[in-house]
Formats: C-alpha cells, sequence, structure tokens
C-alpha cells in the first residue's frame, strides 16, 4: 500500500467515526448552513424617525429558532411582507435576498419575514423523525 | 437589521467622493431589552439621528438600497430611529 493510498484511508476513516449529530446540533453550524429559517415573532419595533425607503412597513423582533424550535441566537428586527403577528411561527431570509420581497421599490432590508408556519406540529414531527434516522 | 446605540462620529477628510456629505457614525449593537452588547460598527447616517439614541442598523448590500445610498459604498447605514421595542412573548 503506497503512503497516499494509506493516508487517504486515515482520513476517510476519520470522516466515518465523525458523529453526524453533533455537527448538526452545532447552533453555529446551523445558523450558517441555513439561509432560510424557522424564527418566532416576539414583538415589535416602532420608528417614527426612518429612511423613507421604510416608510409603511412594519417592523418584528424574531427570535430565530433550532429544529426543535427552540431559541438559538440573538433576536433580530424583520421587515414584514406577508402581515405576521406576534408569536407566529414564520420563515425569513437574510442578505441583500430578504429586498426581493419589495422589488418595485428598494427596500434597506437585511432581514425580512418570507412566510407564516400553518402548522408546528410538522415541524417538530420532522425533526424527531430526523433524529431517529441519524 | 440590529438594534444598536450611537456611540460618536467619525470625520475622515479623505474619502470615496460618494461619501461627501454623509455622516459618519459608531454604533455599538444593543440587545432587545437594551443592553450593551460588545463591538463596534460604523455606520453611514440616513436619517438624522443623534448622540446616544437607539436606531435602526441594516448590513450587508441591503444598506445601499435606503434612500439617497444608491452606488455608496457603504456596507452598513442607519435607517430609522426607534421609538419603542416591545416584547411580550
Amino acid at each position: 500500500m503506497s503512503y497516499e493510498t494509506a493516508d487517504l484511508k486515515t482520513q476517510h476513516s476519520k470522516l466515518e467515526t465523525r458523529n453526524p449529530e453533533l455537527e448538526t446540533r452545532n447552533p453555529e453550524l446551523e445558523t450558517r448552513n441555513l439561509l432560510m429559517q424557522l424564527a418566532r415573532v416576539i414583538g415589535t419595533v416602532v420608528a417614527t424617525v426612518k429612511n423613507e425607503s421604510l416608510d409603511g412597513r412594519k417592523l418584528l423582533v424574531v427570535q430565530t429558532l433550532n429544529r426543535d424550535l427552540q431559541p438559538s441566537g440573538k433576536p433580530l428586527v424583520a421587515v414584514d411582507s406577508v402581515g405576521a403577528g406576534l408569536g407566529e411561527l414564520v420563515f425569513w431570509c437574510r442578505g441583500k435576498e430578504a429586498s426581493f420581497p419589495f422589488k418595485r421599490e428598494d427596500t434597506p432590508t437585511d432581514c425580512t419575514i418570507v412566510g407564516i408556519v400553518d402548522s408546528e406540529f410538522h415541524v417538530t414531527q420532522s425533526a424527531s423523525y430526523q433524529k431517529r434516522i441519524l | 437589521m440590529i438594534i444598536a446605540r450611537i456611540l460618536g462620529t467619525v470625520v475622515a477628510t479623505q474619502k470615496d467622493e460618494r461619501l461627501l456629505g454623509k455622516k459618519l457614525l459608531i454604533v455599538r449593537p444593543v440587545n432587545v431589552d437594551g443592553s450593551d452588547t460588545t463591538g463596534y460598527v460604523v455606520a453611514v447616517d440616513t436619517v438624522g439621528a443623534g448622540f446616544h439614541e437607539k436606531v435602526l442598523v441594516v448590513a450587508g448590500s441591503s444598506a445601499r438600497l435606503a434612500q439617497g445610498m444608491k452606488d455608496v459604498p457603504v456596507d452598513a447605514a442607519v435607517v430609522g430611529v426607534i421609538d419603542t421595542v416591545d416584547i411580550t412573548a
């Protein structure tokens, strides 16, 4: 067996012994990998003086969640594009794409609520299913 | 978007000409309960915010979408002055 092959084999076995459960449970990793995330609307923000392009937009405080719907990370201020309400489970997107729901006008936002989750049951169900198969 | 508190200003004479006339602020991100976090961000003011005020800061390329920020090389912009933050849930 050549040196390279042996090296590859040890690397391969190292990869296999990594615990996938541990990797997906790392909240930091989850935040980085999942760009569209689930969040809970936990409050509102009132700002009278705003940039003109934000006029008439609803600002909500959202707490990001992990797949068990437990809080993970810091709460953020999000612009609402779907009419979400307090306590609702929503999904949101970040970055430049966050301004796309308001495509006709340029809206300066890096965090926008783009959907309301109908059934929390299905989210928790699929999370527990994933845990079983891992 | 994050909530931040204005700590001070930055004066820069030599800057990109598209930044001429824009106010540069030093802000510190705060938690939703108003307590300070660590770190500083330099953000361009678009609303006329004042010292110690709690403001909304938008980061990334979206900052350029604010009124008056078209084609301006900014990465963080102050886009609103916060009156209240209500956390009920």
